[in-house]
């Protein structure tokens, strides 16, 4: 099945059960189950120190489970190698952007398509170039040298070129100016749209992430708290208290 | 019975042991092997005193070593002195090398720092090759040859490197039983934590790298006596350096016996088999040498001690060093009070700090006071500038602009061991524990800054450790303790220093609800000795409860200030965590706030 | 003195400083790479060298005999040909050995595993030497033919009274480095696996996302450090003789000129070793033999005191 049709089935593309994951022996994520469908705009919030980015580094493979499972479609993910499982069609935009300083965009996004074929490369840096336009302009320049927004465009843009079935999101507006991190939320809502890509936002501004999905999941202290539709958790006032306290 | 004691008993033994051993041995070749074994030990033990304690790889000592070496050997030529005197002498010329060493190349760390102690060495081999010292041959003193160290039996000869390896021994052992060996071994585990408990690092690896020179210029010194004959290669040559590295190495790094174990155990190996083989293996003693090493650092990296202590004690973890005094429980928690300030008001301020790195503000502007005696909470959303923050005020990072006055003292471009040593603690976000140090240790180590000995450190250390609960497990390796004792100790470690103020760096993250309760009465218990503490946390459930009052940080800027109640409605506030669009979409007016209490 | 004679005498070294300069400048690439790619200082690098010296040395001796290879060009192709079995041997040791202290298991070790590493290679260094002294015995050799002492002459000039002569087979040594530098240089800049290379040693953890073997990475890059290298041995095979213990002799040299470029940085590892290179040479007319490798100590340990990053230098992301 191609990554295209992949996005148009109703299935779930990402089953998470039990899972406990952590450093050093301590655990961070506490029996943790979630789930995405193909297509899907999936939102995790909460509070710093939550677990939400030791969640996406369990799913890419940095981070070994002590207990639980993954399963992306249908594979027992924690039985592939983690250089392996970008192949599959998963892709990672890391907190802090991660850019590769020392090469230029257009290598940063030839480095995004190391997972796919050459023909279809070519297409794929058409269409991020017509997303982000600013890319296109600046291709040649040193990825170390971008302002916040234009690194967080780039490793978005660094993510699609994989062509994934699910796109991974850790804080993308984290340190960028609210005016920036809108346009690039509403950028990639369109791209949602318009492509069906399933995407995971893991957040801690919780507004925008329940804005954008059709689902969320609120992470407290390595545990869900809470999951459901936006409109029904934003009137739940465990939230508030999860990031406020009282 | 302290350590020091018991390790002057087992040098007792061994050197008597050793000496029957060398009246026994008639073999001339193996006495021969006899004196230089112990020579090569003391090179180890001089390897292992700065290296193996502070954690920074020398390849260079064979530049003391041949300095030792030549010092001995040109003055018995040219000025007919006699070794009895020109030994103590290179000891003392190779421990100011030493320092001309440190000096400039203690600013390089890691890689840099062994490149550059690899150049040493290998510059003196050619300089003294231009110098025309190819091969100095000490002359024969027939007349006088007890003077000048040339003696017909070999006996005499092993018992004088027997004499040199008990006093470096000696010398080791008192070394590393007190403030030395913690402070460096401190310095190998984490310097960065060193230098904020207060440990002036510079100025301890500049003491080590001295005592470590001045035996191994001894150890050259004697060499020479001994052989009679001095090249450059001989003396200066990687092997050299190698040699005394893969000795500590081998027997155990950070030890008092791992060196000579590893003498013990290579010298005569590879002696012998260069004595059968070398005609037709020539270089076998290289290849030894590189197996052993390749096989130590594959297999026990440790060093074979250490192996060997895991093996036969399975399920414990590797302690390093052991400070001679044990935890003291007649110490009162009362010892570490602070007593009220004359000028009690503000005890910390800062004004207009700014800090980018890149293109990135952290610190904006930023100015607050800390009152002396409060419990001040930091917070804001994840990349807010907390940590950079601190930073900033336990000077590790130097602001851009800005003041920050602690004590009516200003602070900025001072090290943070010097604030340390003014009254100003800290913990870290991450844990820093010296991983290999037992719980009591660590916090010993702690406590030096403000104590004259050994066992004051112990007495303050034990008050620490008692404040925090951690008695049971004082002697546990800091590797084996639970997430909440970890912190405990960095806590007890950061008051052990005696301080005034005491910075908290997310201590609660992680832990589940029984522990951060437990936590928060401990940190009640810390205001109530009247130290002022200023804690950055993310958990507001907790903080609420905790502080007196909030500052509030948001893209490195002060955002607001006050006291809970009011913070946690403020909108800004509220806007900062979850987002202006929180307020619109979930329909969260602000108008009948007071509605809520 | 002669003015035109010091004239002669600095134009010669100058020549001579460029060609061994080109030389020295392919071997601190080689050592570049490892550093930039793995963070790994890597000891044993002058032995690898020494490996490439021989493995020129005895293709030659073995093959030398065949007619058909009887060309003034066989020592320089051997030389470009122990570049891959070099290769092949460097990915074998990573496998073997080299991999249990790099990479992120290695982070674990002690020093974050550069201890481990600078040891390490010190064993590999030790046994590589003395086993090269008893299998290839301690008689310097050297490969070299016709072209080794044959020289072109630059001029005369300056009225009949100036004349330099440039040798023949270090020129065209000198060529083939230069032309291997550019063509890796093409290989680190255009190609998948060279991007990839550099991706890796940029942020490993971004580079795993991406699908990026980073262990595989480290592999190739530690096999091109050493092949290159050994490719630079192997010319400089045929200007000078060697025995076994030559490696310890050039990695001062190597690290002097790698330093002085900036450790991670391509174009200054060439760039230094060029300098050091020439400053050999030219010190030559001034000072003793023994004393011109002294001066490249003073240099190193100078560029470590004073400017640790080199003209070219990296951020540190090590230290």
């Amino acid at each position: 099945m191609s990554r295209q049709e992949l996005r148009m089935t109703t299935d779930t593309l990402l089953e998470i059960s039990n899972l406990d994951a952590g450093y050093g022996g301590v655990d961070v994520l506490r029996s943790i189950s979630l789930a995405v469908y193909a297509g899907e705009f999936v939102s995790v919030v909460g509070p710093n120190g939550a677990g939400k980015s030791t969640l996406f580094k369990t799913i890419s493979g940095l981070v070994t489970p002590s207990a639980g499972s993954i399963h992306f479609k249908g594979q027992d993910l924690l039985a592939i190698e983690a250089s392996r499982r970008p192949h599959l069609g998963i892709a990672h935009v890391p907190e802090g952007r991660q850019v590769f300083p020392s090469l230029t965009i257009l290598e940063n996004l030839e480095m995004g398509s190391y997972v796919t074929d050459r023909r279809a490369s070519a297409d794929l840096l058409e269409k991020v170039y017509h997303w982000f336009p600013k890319l296109r302009e600046r291709h040649g320049q040193l990825a170390g040298t971008l302002s916040g927004g234009e690194q967080q465009m780039l490793a978005i843009g660094r993510g699609l070129m994989a062509d994934p079935a699910i796109l991974m999101l850790d804080e993308p507006s984290m340190g960028l100016a609210p005016a920036i991190a809108d346009e690039i939320f509403e950028r990639l809502l369109e791209i949602h749209r318009e492509n069906s890509l399933g995407i995971i936002l893991v957040e801690q501004r919780v507004a925008e992430a329940l804005h954008f999905a059709r689902r969320a999941y609120v992470l407290e202290a390595g545990q869900i708290i809470l999951s459901g539709a936006p409109a029904d958790l934003q009137d739940d006032d465990r939230i508030r208290q999860a990031y406020l306290g009282m | 019975m302290s350590g020091g004691t018991r390790d002057l008993i087992h040098i007792g033994l061994f050197a008597v042991v050793y000496m029957v051993l060398a009246f026994l041995v008639s073999n001339s070749y193996y006495q021969l092997i006899m004196t230089i074994v112990p020579v090569w030990a003391v090179m180890g033990l001089s390897w292992n005193l700065f290296s193996g304690y502070s954690g920074l790889i020398s390849f260079g000592h064979a530049a003391f070593f041949g300095l030792g070496a030549y010092l001995v050997a040109l003055c018995m030529i040219v000025w007919e002195l006699n070794p009895w005197i020109t030994i103590p002498l290179a000891t003392v010329a190779c421990g100011a090398a030493g320092l001309l060493v440190g000096l400039p190349t203690f600013r390089l760390r890691g890689h840099y720092f062994a490149l550059a102690m690899l150049a040493y060495p290998l510059a003196l081999l050619y300089i003294f090759e231009w110098l025309g010292y190819q091969e100095v041959a000490l002359p024969r003193k027939e007349e006088a040859p007890v003077l000048y160290m040339q003696f017909e039996s070999q006996v005499p000869y092993i018992a004088l490197a027997l004499l040199l390896l008990v006093i470096a021994l000696v010398v080791t052992s008192r070394l590393i039983h007190c403030r030395f060996g913690m402070s460096l071994l401190a310095i190998k585990l984490d310097e960065d934590a060193a230098e904020a408990v207060g440990i002036n690092t510079l100025a301890w690896k500049l003491s080590a790298i001295m005592i470590s020179a001045a035996l191994a210029g001894a150890a050259g010194g004697f060499y020479a006596v001994v052989l009679l004959v001095v090249t450059p290669l001989a003396v200066f040559g990687m092997l050299v350096s190698a040699q005394a590295l893969i000795f500590a190495m081998f027997g155990g790094v950070g030890t008092l016996w791992g060196p000579v174990l590893g003498a013990f155990i290579l010298v005569p190996l590879s002696e012998i088999l260069y004595a059968r083989y070398a005609a037709d293996f020539p270089g076998i003693q290289g290849v030894i040498y590189g197996i052993a090493i390749i096989a130590v650092i594959l297999f026990a990296p440790q060093g074979i001690f250490w192996k060997l202590q895991v093996l036969l004690k399975p399920g414990r973890s590797l302690v390093l060093g052991a400070t001679a005094s044990g935890m003291n429980d007649r110490a009162d928690v009362g010892l570490l009070k602070v007593d009220a300030v004359p000028e009690a008001g503000v005890i910390l301020e800062a004004a207009g700090l700014s800090k980018a790195f890149g293109g990135l503000q952290a610190t904006n502007n930023l100015g607050f006071q800390v009152k002396t005696g409060e419990l001040l909470g930091i917070i804001g959303p994840n990349g807010a500038g907390k940590t950079t923050l601190f930073n900033l005020l336990n000077g590790f990072i130097r602001p851009d602009s800005g003041s920050i006055t602690f004590r009516g003292n200003a602070i900025v471009g001072k090290k943070p061991n010097r604030i340390c040593a003014m009254g100003m603690a800290r913990t870290f976000q991450v844990a820093r524990p010296f991983t290999q140090l037992s719980v009591l240790d660590n916090v010993i180590v702690g406590a030096y800054v403000h104590s004259r000995g050994n066992d004051e450190a112990a007495l303050h250390a034990s008050a620490a450790i008692k404040l925090v609960g951690l008695e049971r497990q004082c002697d546990l390796p800091a590797v084996n303790l639970t997430n909440k004792e970890l912190r405990l100790m960095e806590l007890a470690r950061a008051l052990a220093s005696k301080p005034y103020l005491v910075l908290v760096d997310e201590i609660l993250a992680g832990l589940d609800p029984d522990a951060m309760k437990e936590m928060l009465v401990v940190l009640r218990k810390v205001q109530d000795l009247g130290i002022t503490v200023v804690i950055i946390e993310h958990s507001m459930q907790a903080m609420v409860q905790l502080v007196d009052r909030f500052i509030v940080l948001d893209h490195g800027a002060l955002l607001t200030e006050g006291e809970p109640d009011s913070i946690v409605r403020d909108p800004q506030v509220i806007e900062a965590y979850l987002g202006k669009k929180w307020l619109a979409d979930s329909g969260h007016e602000q108008t009948g706030v007071a509605d809520d209490n | 003195m002669d003015a035109l004679q010091t004239l002669e005498n600095v134009l010669q070294s100058l020549v001579a400083g460029l060609q061994m300069g080109a030389m020295y400048g392919l071997m601190c690439v080689g050592l570049t790479i490892i550093f930039g790619v793995m963070r790994v200082i890597n000891f044993a690098q002058g032995e690898f060298m020494m490996l490439g010296m021989y493995f020129t040395y005895f293709c030659f001796s073995w093959l030398g005999a065949y007619a058909f290879l009887d060309g003034v060009w066989f020592p320089f192709v051997l030389a470009l040909l122990a570049g891959p079995a070099l290769f092949l041997l460097g990915m074998i040791l990573h496998r073997l050995l080299i991999h249990t202290v790099t990479g992120r298991k290695a982070s674990q070790l002690e020093a974050g595993g550069h201890y481990a590493q600078l040891v390490l290679t010190l064993g590999i260094a030790l046994v590589l030497q003395n086993g090269g002294l008893f299998i290839f015995g301690s008689t310097p050799v050297s490969v070299s033919n016709e072209l080794s002492y044959s020289a072109w002459e630059w001029g005369p000039m300056v009225g009949d009274r100036v004349s330099v002569f440039v040798n023949q087979a270090q020129t065209i040594s000198a060529i083939l480095a230069l032309a291997v530098v550019i063509g890796f240089g093409l290989l680190m800049g255009k190609t998948r696996l060279g991007k990839s290379l550099r991706a890796a040693s940029d942020n490993p953890d971004a580079a795993t996302y991406m699908g990026i073997n980073v262990d595989r990475a480290h592999r190739i890059a530690f096999g091109l450090g050493i092949g290159i290298t050994a490719i630079g041995g192997g010319l400089m095979a045929t200007n000078a003789s060697f025995q076994p213990y030559i490696g310890t002799e050039y990695v001062i040299i190597m690290y002097a000129g790698v330093v002085l470029g900036g450790l991670g940085s391509v174009r200054g590892a060439f760039l230094g070793g060029m300098i050091i290179g020439i400053l050999q040479q030219v010190s030559a007319i001034i000072l003793p033999n023994q004393l011109q490798n002294t001066v490249i100590f003073v240099c190193f340990l100078a560029i470590i005191l004073l400017r640790p990053q080199g003209i070219f230098g990296q951020r540190d992301r090590v230290a």
